[in-house]
């Protein structure tokens, strides 16, 4: 792949798009449900992208609202909360990408260690049913857990001397959100590496152990190369969301008093959208985290197409 | 695959016992709140709200909780709905995405990258909601099931991971296929299907889930109750807190008493909706078994 | 209602309050109207002593409306030929369990038969009212009515709604054939004390008639305010609190002797929805007027000293030390039934249930009048009544508007109000001393609960609008809970009342402070709560100020005395 970009202008030629039309029309073919679920409900919507630039109203539809230009990105960024939501939704995201991201992975191996399969089942099965649990009531757990008289205060209690609401301390609140996702996700989110793992060749770790290399060694060299593409793959999807954090939990758990932390971009331009009825500013906003995140997963494509050999496109 | 226990070395042993302690913890944190949920939804719902901590076991039994949920005049019917939309946007989901991954994993087809980069475009923008919901309406899907299963059905995540697996499939395999003179749906199906049993096992694992929870596009785009799925009618039972609008005891007094119930009718709601995807999937996990496939072929 | 720091306008929170009372309370159905009428901020002059069940004051003090208040009629049925109009209206929750669709229930068949009239309703799921809403609206097609609210209002409120095309002007079409609606609202506001807002308040601020909303037939007291534990005020030889000092005592003895851990249950805000607990300070939560000039309550020097204040009790463990992450408006019934708390802001409907439900047999809670700074004192925030945003608005291209106002002004009749709020006489109520009363298929029905039985025979309190005899209510409320229309207004005038400052701004003026009130209203909530718990030392009030200033609360201030100074030389 990383040869083809090289000549990559070479490629289109006409003679090349004729014959490869000629050889793949079948396959081609195989792709235009895919693609026509696509264009339907992913790029005819798209059209709304455009009020982010306008003063949007409904009833005059989106070619005839009055242009606005950038005004709704000046009233945004204008905000004096702006700043503090982008930093505090960049901070989870990046906590998340650095806790729950290689969490997942290395619960992923050491599923891949356990041999008794009944207990490996059971483990899997365990560990997913988090992910089932509506996020109201995940919240509901949240809040009964952390007030003043809940386990969990009570055990961070032991170690600070005195129990209180952990939901109106500010410096909880990231701990709080990081290791409720951890809890909910981590075994969900390790099934595709799972996957990918019993896809991996049984010769090739007999192969090691003939040469003598013990576990670590043979997970450091088979394991791993063998769930290289995976990793690589989710990893770019996962820089290419940084500024997408949703905004649902944030919603269900902040009060005032961690607003200062807690507040991110999806919730404020939620609260906005509420109070406001503001198409064009939050489809601003949005607009603006999709620009950001696509420059990241572009640039993270093309470095790991440069150095890994596996890209998304 | 692995040595017998007995073979391994002392360190070894230590490690792995230390594995099995972690994830035995592991096991303890996931279901702790989960039994906890379990326990309240059938306990006295006055132990339940004077309980701070983690329930151990239920107290004062009572299945009055269920009773409530399974009295709501929609919720068996939502019951079908749901397998409904599962059944069928799992269906036509897993359809369309391996048969648009397998061209796609293909080096010899010209186009794929820029398909690919045309449809992992849709992952970062979106129209949002009022563009999409006027192309449903206009499309004439609005109010009707079809607005509930086809939109989810292109995953464009779901695509790139059965093409990243398809990609490890070597090419030579097609080719012998192809001399044989099978066409490319008899490849896709015969070949390569069974190749990447853990990758589909994975996505249909995640259209079943997430068209199970699903609720949003069904609590904008249908208005007929009949129609609801079974999250919809969870999600109202507990976003509004109302169990009133449950209870159907004739006296005022007890209907008063209705406020008692929300919490543990809350924890109805979990496990109805959740054991049903727990049963599930076993049925999936046998995929997951490790070495099966690519060893079978390249022996 | 997990707690939700979105901190909305008064007549939001209040709203969602009478969505609350209504699904939590005995009768189920109370309140001037739930969050989808037109009046969710209700409220009443101390000097309206409210009709309690069996006042017998006035002449309109029988529950069924007399034929005084009558308007004209046009006769039934409405049309010769059978006509449908289509109405977008939320769900019923109370009916929910019975069908799928509100026009399905005994009520509005028979109410079809009366009329003549097929109604088909379009409901939005229950709790995405707001999205479906803007959803509808940016659709472009609406239905011939739509249900508005204050918990999703149009933006720059009817008038835009008008000019954008959506909402008839009903200005001249309301005389012709909704008559009765005008005389219900004359005849309503004339009991009140404050005739004049009201009847300001019913138009636009550019004087149209839009949204129709639900009127009362008599005018409702103060329904919600704090309650505490008689059964402990009694033991502990303690009588009723009246200045903050005599509730820092009792509260004191709460916790000490009673072992309350959550003594005083505060909302989430810091406040509560009447501003009961501040108003003793002489400010609010929000704008309000002194000699008609405007002010912002939480920059003021009495909102200092009550912070000042609640940060002392909570200091002393007097204040429910999870009350941030609560609700903000009812209290958890939870801590109440458990006897954690002694001290709440709640609703006289649900007071039974608290009894009732409790673990303590001899539980027993009174009114207490709002705290003052000494005895004698007022609390000048008694709420007025007012309508806000809100209603039932025909659609600019509905071809059925004349049978829609028709249709309405059934409601607002004599003869259709009694229908509306008790059924037939006979079947579900009967004159008992001339007053009339449900019968037991509603209040004793063997399929249905009392608030189910309701809704299904009878119009859903605050559903579509009608001419609203709120005393039914009562049929499910101990007479002893009533005490709460003598108790609340006792200490309280209307002295610095205002009315919701966003309803008589005009459509320029609304967006604009939508716009900068968000924020301020932001950083006033962070502040309230970070001075009670004391993460934000009281030190820091002056840069709070400042704060306030910098995201245009003196702008603020300017268009509401602007919007105000219009609405009385009005």
């Amino acid at each position: 792949m990383s040869k083809q970009k090289t000549v990559k202008e070479k490629i289109y030629t006409k003679k090349a798009i004729r014959r490869d039309f000629k050889a793949n029309w079948a396959l081609y073919l195989m792709v235009v449900p895919f693609m026509v679920l696509t264009i339907l409900f992913a790029y005819l919507p798209m059209g709304g992208i455009l009020m982010a630039f306008e003063n949007f109203k409904p009833k005059l539809g989106i070619w005839k609202s009055p242009w606005v230009h950038l005004k709704n990105f000046q009233d945004f960024f204008g905000s004096i909360f702006a700043w503090r939501v982008i930093r505090n939704t960049l901070i989870i995201s990046f906590l998340q990408l650095l806790i729950c991201f290689p969490a997942a992975i290395i619960f992923a191996l050491l599923i891949n260690e356990l041999k008794d399969n009944l207990f490996k089942k059971s483990v899997q099965m365990v560990t997913y049913m988090p992910h089932f649990i509506s996020m109201v009531v995940i919240a509901g757990i949240i809040v009964d857990f952390t007030k003043s008289t809940g386990v969990i205060s009570m055990i961070v209690g032991w170690f600070t001397g005195t129990t209180e609401n952990l939901l109106s301390k500010p410096a909880a609140w990231r701990p709080i959100y990081i290791l409720s996702d951890l809890w909910q996700s981590l075994g969900f989110s390790s099934i595709i590496y799972v996957a990918a793992l019993s896809g991996i060749d049984d010769s090739l770790y007999e192969a090691a152990e003939l040469d003598g290399a013990n576990r670590w060694q043979q997970t450091l060299h088979v394991t791993l190369p063998g769930i290289a593409n995976t990793i690589i793959i989710m990893l770019i999807l996962r820089i290419g969301s940084l500024m997408s954090v949703g905004q649902e939990k944030t919603i269900l758990l902040y009060n005032d008093l961690i607003l200062e932390k807690a507040d991110i971009i999806s919730s404020f331009v939620y609260r906005k959208g509420l109070q406001e009825f503001n198409y064009g500013y939050s489809t601003a906003v949005s607009f603006f985290n999709s620009v950001i995140n696509t420059i990241l997963i572009i640039t993270a494509n093309a470095l790991s197409r440069k150095y890994s050999e596996t890209s998304l496109f | 695959m692995v040595r017998k226990f007995s073979r391994k070395s002392l360190p070894e042993k230590i490690i792995y016992i230390l594995i099995y302690l972690f994830m035995i913890f592991l096991c303890v944190v996931c279901i702790a709140p989960i039994l906890h949920v379990f326990f309240a939804s059938i306990s006295d719902p006055k132990y339940v709200m004077s309980q701070s901590g983690i329930i151990l076991w239920p107290q004062d039994l009572t299945l009055e909780g269920y009773k409530i949920i399974f009295r709501t005049r929609s919720i068996t019917h939502s019951y079908l709905n749901t397998l409904i939309y599962v059944g069928a946007s799992t269906a036509i989901g897993f359809l369309v995405t391996v048969m648009a991954a397998y061209p796609l994993s293909r080096k010899s087809v010209l186009w794929r990258n820029v398909i690919m980069m045309i449809i992992s475009f849709t992952m970062l923008f979106n129209g949002g909601m009022i563009t999409f919901y006027m192309v449903i309406k206009n499309l004439g899907m609005y109010n009707t099931r079809w607005a509930i299963i086809l939109p989810g059905c292109a995953s464009a995540f779901n695509l790139i991971l059965v093409r990243t697996s398809m990609m490890s499939v070597p090419q030579s395999l097609e080719e012998s296929a192809k001399l044989d003179g099978a066409g490319p749906m008899t490849i896709l199906f015969r070949i390569y299907l069974p190749l990447v049993k853990p990758t589909l096992a994975t996505i249909i694992l995640y259209m079943v889930i997430g068209a199970w929870n699903s609720w949003f596009n069904a609590s904008i785009f249908l208005t007929d109750r009949a129609k609801y799925p079974l999250q919809l009618v969870l999600q109202e039972i507990l976003m509004k807190n109302d169990v009133n609008s449950l209870m159907s005891q004739s006296s005022g007094e007890l209907a008063g008493l209705a406020d008692l119930y929300k919490q543990i009718v809350k924890y109805c709601c979990i496990m109805v909706s959740t054991i049903p995807v727990l049963v599930f999937y076993p049925f999936v996990m046998k995929y997951f078994k490790s070495g099966i496939m690519l060893g079978s072929i390249k022996g | 209602m997990k707690k939700n720091s979105i901190k909305k306008m008064l007549s939001l929170v209040i709203a969602l309050a009478m969505i609350l009372s209504m699904l939590a309370a005995c009768g189920g159905d109370q309140k001037p109207s739930q969050g989808s009428s037109s009046e969710p901020a209700q409220s009443q002059s101390a000097e309206t002593q409210p009709s309690k069940k069996d006042d017998d004051t006035g002449k309109d003090s029988t529950a069924a409306p007399s034929s005084e208040e009558a308007g004209e009629d046009f006769g039934l049925p409405i049309c010769e030929e059978k006509t449908t109009i289509s109405i977008w209206v939320p769900m019923s929750s109370n009916v929910t369990n019975i069908v799928d669709n509100i026009g399905d229930t005994a009520f509005f068949k028979a109410l079809e038969e009366r009329t003549n009239v097929h109604v088909e309703f379009q409901h939005p799921s229950a709790g995405g009212e707001a999205q479906a809403f803007n959803l509808l609206i940016s659709s472009g097609e609406l239905p011939d009515m739509v249900m508005c609210s204050a918990s999703y209002p149009y933006p720059g409120g009817f008038d835009q709604a008008v000019a954008d095309g959506y909402f008839m002007d009903l200005t001249d079409l309301i005389p012709k054939y909704c008559p009765n609606y005008l005389k219900a609202v004359e005849s309503y506001a004339a009991k009140t004390t404050f005739e004049k807002q009201y009847l300001n308040a019913i138009k636009t601020e550019e004087g149209r008639y839009v949204g129709i909303g639900q009127v009362f037939i008599e005018p409702q007291g103060d329904f919600a305010g704090y309650y505490m534990r008689k059964d402990w005020l009694d033991d502990l030889g303690l009588k009723e609190p009246v200045t903050y000092e005599d509730w820092e005592n009792v509260l004191t003895k709460f916790k000490e002797e009673k072992g309350a851990t959550a003594p005083l249950a505060l909302a989430s805000t810091g406040y509560d929805g009447f501003n009961d607990l501040p108003g003793g300070y002489g400010v609010n939560s929000s704008f309000y007027q002194i000699d008609n000039k405007i002010h912002y309550g939480p920059m003021e020097d009495g909102w200092k000293d009550y912070m000042t204040m609640l940060n002392r009790w909570y200091q002393k463990g007097l204040i429910d030390p999870d009350f941030m992450s609560g609700s903000n408006f009812l209290p958890d019934t939870a801590m109440i039934v458990t006897g954690k708390t002694g001290a709440f802001f709640t609703m006289y409907t649900l007071i039974a249930m608290y009894e009732n439900g409790n673990e303590d047999p001899n539980a027993l809670y009174v009114p207490v009048t709002a705290p003052v700074l000494k005895e004698g004192d007022k609390n000048m925030f008694g709420l007025q009544m007012l309508p806000g945003f809100g209603g039932l608005a025909i659609s600019q291209d509905s071809k059925n508007a004349e049978v829609c106002l028709k249709w309405l002004n059934y409601m607002y009749s004599p003869e259709g109000s009694l229908f509306v709020n008790y059924g037939v006489e006979g079947d579900t109520f009967e004159y008992v001393d001339g007053v009339p009363q449900y019968t037991e298929k509603v209040t004793k029905n063997e399929k249905y609960s009392f608030s189910e039985a309701m809704c299904y025979y009878t119009m859903p309190s605050g559903y579509l609008p009608n001419l609203q005899d709120w005393r039914r209510e009562l049929a499910a409320v101990p007479e002893k809970d009533c005490a709460n229309y003598e108790v609340f207004p006792s200490n309280k005038t209307t002295e610095r009342s205002l009315p919701s400052l966003t309803g008589i701004m005009n459509a320029e003026e609304s967006t604009e402070y939508a716009k900068l009130f968000a924020d301020v209203d932001t950083i006033m909530s962070e502040a309230t709560v970070g001075f009670i718990t004391g993460t934000k030392p009281l030190d820091e009030w002056d840069s709070y100020v400042e704060k306030l200033k910098s995201a245009g609360i003196e702008r603020l201030i300017e268009i509401g005395q602007g919007a105000w100074d219009r609405f009385m030389n009005k």
